[in-house]
């Protein structure tokens, strides 16, 4: 009885499944595939994101080891009326650009969703803008703005219009911004032509039985079959209308009279003009706070506009 | 026939031990060959691009030191002007900067206040270089807290060029040495046809630190106070000093306004300026034209009686990081030595006497006469504001007296909103 029990106790214990079994080996495999991104994430995105908390709690000159300075650089950001500036003007930007930017490349994504001919070749033009490398498309602008010789104002002078200074000009520089801005609506076009050819035919043809004429059918479908891609198109313009950097950069440095002050542009200026490096990590942080706050406002209240076929989500 | 025999023996393998000694002695020849070059250290230079022409001169001078050096070898990179200081800056965070950079009087105080720049003074003393040729005042441009941190590259400022083919069209004299602003008004309004986008002045660059300070100085003001440790420009002489340049663009129209130039090259270069307040830097540039054009001396205010040069040299400075103290040494020591001045003679005025004064530069200057800017430098030039915090007040100066250019505001809001910013940036100074 005891030598059949040991044997039964020995045939368990060959019997218990390998450390390395097959559902282990396919989850190292995985993580074995993914490590390369894994250590992309923590050394290049992860990494630096800690370190730049780190930073804005120290006063860091980079040349110069980094002092811990406790919160002194986020009062101070309360304290800064040139953040507030920029903030101001960024604000201003976004809730002008991201709207007007919405409505026309909605807009423009109709007249690119027409069958008619040579449609290709105006859905070329349309996108052109934005393989246009960034530093080369706003030196074209830097010269469409020019007062006394750019194009713009020349056309304007045709029809008896004195145009104005545009970027040298402390009311005119950020709307030329937002102007430029509106060039390259193409990128958001695309998007919403993708979504429009989307939309099942056979709901056109519903609104038609009905006796719904083409207003009916944007209203009633088009709209509504599409606000998964304008929510879309909101949030990727809004994150991008924060973070605008390089037009004012090159068009107007800030200028004149931090009208075109952008609080990416005054993050760079403090960052690596002045060297205030911990002081330009608190800007970065509540930028990243405030972008994370409306964000999520604008998920929040999404349940409300966006329609998702097949969601069963209560509303 | 044995010994003919036994020599032919000996002869063939003297042939084939020779035959197998010339590679070894090739190599060895070329490894010694290359041993000596590689005991040079290499010296890396950094610099913004100016113009074609100057880059080329740079480029034979550190050619001429590397003939003649047996210690180093440097090598220069040409980069983009804008930002270029900020980007250095980051380059020498990460370790990455050059061993010697070109640098701006603005930058000087920053880099050495924060160790990014090697004190020098320690380095001429060990050598005993004699600095005594020297017409301008190293130590005022270029010190920081008694040491010096910068090799002279040549003394830049303000020069006036004058357009002689269009004074002549227009049956104007040349300008007298006395002449003041209101000479220079009169004339520019005969020089002016607007329709044509002939203007009689322009100046370029405009705001502080360049040429508008020439006349804040010149009508009495300044940007800042002796100590600079406060702006002054709300003074009632600063303030009629750029009323007088705004009264060119937008009362008098005698000068393209600061829209109209923005983006284009030179306008003096497209023939279309009479008098043009540009950097003596300009000059390489302007000669390679078909334009026919002179010197002038800078015009006086008429009532203060101040003429007034703005000086922004420019100097090479080693970086703290550089590898071979002793080799960047040797390579700074030419750059801003007699032979480098002597190398850069065409480029703009050099710092030293026995240069300045020689007849080869002044002959390479004809047919105009290189010595009215250069006495305008030294009887009148006006000494740059260096800070360690230059780049921030001057940007915040920029940003603020921009409406004021253009007319969107007056000269007295947009100078006393100048003055309280940069007061407030002063007010932070940890130094």
């Amino acid at each position: 009885m005891a030598t059949a029990s040991k044997t039964l106790v020995q045939g368990l214990t060959t019997t218990k499944p390998p450390f390395l079994n097959h559902r282990r080996r396919e989850a190292i495999g995985g993580y074995l595939f993914i490590l390369p991104w894994i250590i992309g994430v923590v050394v290049f995105l992860l990494g630096p994101i800690a370190a730049s908390f780190y930073f804005s709690l120290t006063n860091y000159q980079v040349v110069k080891a980094p002092e811990w300075a406790g919160l002194a650089n986020y009062r101070r950001l309360l304290n800064d009326d040139l953040f507030w500036q920029a903030l101001k003007v960024t604000t201003i930007y976004v809730a002008i650009s991201v709207p007007l930017g919405l409505v026309l490349s909605f807009l423009v994504a109709l007249l690119m969703n027409q069958r008619v001919k040579g449609i290709g070749f105006w859905r070329t033009i349309f996108y052109l803008p934005n393989l246009i490398p960034l530093v080369a498309g706003t030196m074209l602008w830097l010269w469409m703005f020019n007062p006394q010789f750019g194009l713009i104002n020349g056309f304007l002078a045709r029809i008896g219009i004195d145009g104005p200074l545009w970027l040298q000009s402390q009311q005119w520089a950020l709307p030329s911004l937002i102007i430029m801005n509106l060039w390259g609506v193409g990128g958001a076009t695309l998007i919403y032509l993708a979504g429009l050819q989307g939309i099942p035919t056979d709901l056109y043809d519903a609104v038609a039985v009905d006796g719904g004429g083409a207003w009916a059918k944007l209203w009633t479908i088009t709209i509504p079959q599409m606000t998964p891609v304008i929510f879309y198109n909101l949030v990727l313009g809004l994150i991008a209308g924060f973070q605008v950097f390089a037009q004012p950069l090159i068009l107007t440095g800030g200028g004149p009279r931090y009208s075109t002050l952008f609080v990416v542009l005054y993050l760079y200026q403090n960052a690596f003009a002045n060297f205030r490096m911990g002081y330009a990590s608190a800007i970065a942080w509540a930028l990243f706070l405030i972008i994370l706050v409306l964000t999520l406002i604008i998920f929040k209240f999404s349940n409300a506009w966006v329609y998702y076929e097949g969601d069963t989500r209560k509303r | 026939m044995t010994t003919v025999g036994n020599s032919r023996r000996m002869s063939r393998r003297a042939v084939a031990l020779g035959a197998a000694a010339v590679p070894f002695a090739a190599s060895a020849a070329i490894g010694l060959a290359s041993a000596s070059a590689q005991d040079k250290q290499d010296v890396r230079i950094a610099s913004y691009t100016v113009n074609d022409t100057w880059n080329a001169t740079v480029e034979e001078m550190i050619a001429a030191f590397n003939a003649q050096s047996t210690l180093a070898n440097a090598s220069i990179e040409f980069r983009p002007g804008d930002q270029y200081w900020d980007k250095l800056q980051t380059e020498y965070a990460g370790g990455q900067a050059p061993d010697i950079t070109l640098v701006n009087s603005e930058w000087i105080g920053a880099g050495a206040s924060r160790g990014m720049f090697v004190d020098l003074k320690p380095l001429y003393e060990r050598d005993q270089v004699d600095q005594s040729d020297l017409w301008f005042d190293m130590t005022t441009d270029w010190g920081w807290e008694g040491g010096q941190y910068g090799a002279l590259l040549y003394v830049a400022g303000q020069a006036l060029y004058v357009n002689k083919d269009l004074l002549d069209a227009a049956g104007e004299p040349m300008p007298a040495v006395d002449w003041t602003w209101d000479d220079l008004l009169e004339s520019a309004k005969r020089l002016t046809n607007e329709a044509e986008g002939q203007y009689g002045i322009y100046i370029g660059p405009l705001p502080p630190p360049h040429w508008s300070c020439a006349f804040v100085q010149g009508a009495g003001g300044a940007v800042l106070n002796d100590a600079r440790d406060e702006c002054t420009l709300n003074t009632a002489e600063a303030r009629a000093g750029l009323q007088w340049i705004v009264d060119l663009m937008l009362a008098h129209k005698v000068m393209p306004t600061v829209g109209a130039t923005e983006g284009q090259e030179n306008p003096f270069l497209a023939n279309k300026i009479a008098y043009f307040f540009g950097g003596t830097w300009e000059e390489s540039a302007i000669r390679t034209t078909e334009i026919n054009w002179d010197f002038a001396h800078m015009p006086a205010h008429p009532t203060t009686g101040i003429t007034s040069v703005q000086l922004g040299s420019n100097a090479w400075s080693m970086l703290s990081t550089t590898g071979d103290e002793d080799a960047t040494w040797e390579v700074l020591k030419y750059l801003g030595g007699p032979d480098g001045a002597q190398a850069l003679v065409s480029l703009g005025v050099p710092g030293f006497n026995s240069v300045v004064e020689s007849a080869e530069y002044q002959e390479l200057h004809r047919p105009q006469d290189i010595l009215v800017p250069v006495s305008d430098f030294r009887e009148f030039g006006h000494d740059y504001y260096t800070t360690p915090d230059a780049a921030e007040w001057l940007t915040a100066v920029v940003n603020e007296l921009g409406p004021m250019w253009t007319g969107e505001d007056t000269v007295e809001n947009s100078t006393q909103r100048a003055v309280d910013r940069v007061n407030e940036i002063f007010s932070m100074r940890t130094f």
